[in-house]
């Protein structure tokens, strides 16, 4: 986690390293390496405000993937049934069905 | 005329035929076996690693200041001609569509990168092959491997993402092994 809690709190830098717990390499674009209390502090705040957050998201993240589905399924009833018309969708979410319809398509 | 023989001396011809057997069958075994092994090496790790630093999939040769070291082994080969056989991976968690990337050095030289694609946060991917290569000289050979993620943000080796490092206690290791091998 303490890499998690260290890019949250400078942001995504290239050049840090940490081998079972020591910090091997650090960002030269980062501030100096703080002391072992003030990282025990940043993994704490992490822990405490972001954690939650991270966690939901991922939950989020693979949830919105089958949600995809729904959605086009629930689009296409929704036309069949003549409750909205295809002129009525943006023309760049019309596109994205279209292809995903023509993809299901090569699959059958 | 009956031949009386003694149980001792049956014995004796039993057990000398099935050593005959056995040298025939090791005398088989040897004749058609194509290699000899000369030598071998064997390094791994479960070291819990983590890095920021990227090994990008990109059409360029990665380079020993990509990604983070995972593993060294040195191993001195035996004969000039002979072959070693290296094989290596890394078991590598990185975000959800991210690929990791295992490449092979000896020193600077890249001999062989793999890589492969994590389909969801959290799950373990584990690139590696098998290289091979002649050897041409009797110096020792700086084996190493480095790994890293594709992209912008964080890889870990011998544990996943999001879950606070190692995983499966200490079993799932890393490793280098050379195996070198006379034709």
């Amino acid at each position: 986690m303490l890499i998690e809690a260290l890019v949250w709190k400078y942001g995504y830098a290239p050049g840090l390293t940490i081998r079972d717990g020591v910090i091997e390499e650090w960002p030269s674009t980062w501030p100096e390496q703080p002391a072992k209390k003030a990282i025990e502090k940043i993994v704490d705040d992490f822990q405490a405000q972001e954690l939650p957050k991270v966690q939901t998201r991922l939950i989020l993240d693979d949830g919105d993937k089958g949600l995809i589905r729904v959605i086009e399924d629930l689009v296409t009833t929704l036309i069949d049934k003549g409750v909205i018309a295809k002129a009525d969708l943006p023309p760049a979410a019309l596109q994205k069905l279209d292809e995903r319809s023509a993809l299901r398509e090569v699959l059958k | 005329m009956s031949i009386v023989v003694s149980p001792f001396a049956l014995l004796r011809r039993a057990s000398s035929w099935v050593a005959e057997q056995n040298f025939l069958a090791g005398h088989k075994v040897n004749s058609l076996s194509a290699y000899h092994i000369l030598g071998r090496g064997y390094s791994e790790s479960g070291a819990d690693v983590s890095t920021t630093t990227t090994i990008p999939l990109d059409d360029t040769t990665p380079t020993n200041s990509e990604g983070a070291q995972l593993l060294t082994l040195s191993y001195t080969p035996k004969k000039i001609g002979a072959r070693l056989i290296i094989s290596y991976a890394g078991l590598i968690s990185v975000p959800a569509g991210f690929a990791g990337v295992v490449a092979l050095f000896s020193d600077s030289t890249l001999l062989a990168v793999a890589a492969g694609q994590s389909y969801s946060n959290g799950a373990m991917i584990s690139p590696g092959g098998v290289y091979e290569m002649t050897v041409a000289s009797l110096s020792a050979i700086n084996f190493a491997t480095r790994f890293g993620g594709n992209n912008a943000g964080t890889a870990r080796a011998n544990g996943t993402m999001f879950l606070s490092g190692r995983v499966y206690g200490s079993v799932p290791k890393s490793f280098i092994s050379v195996i070198e091998v006379d034709q």
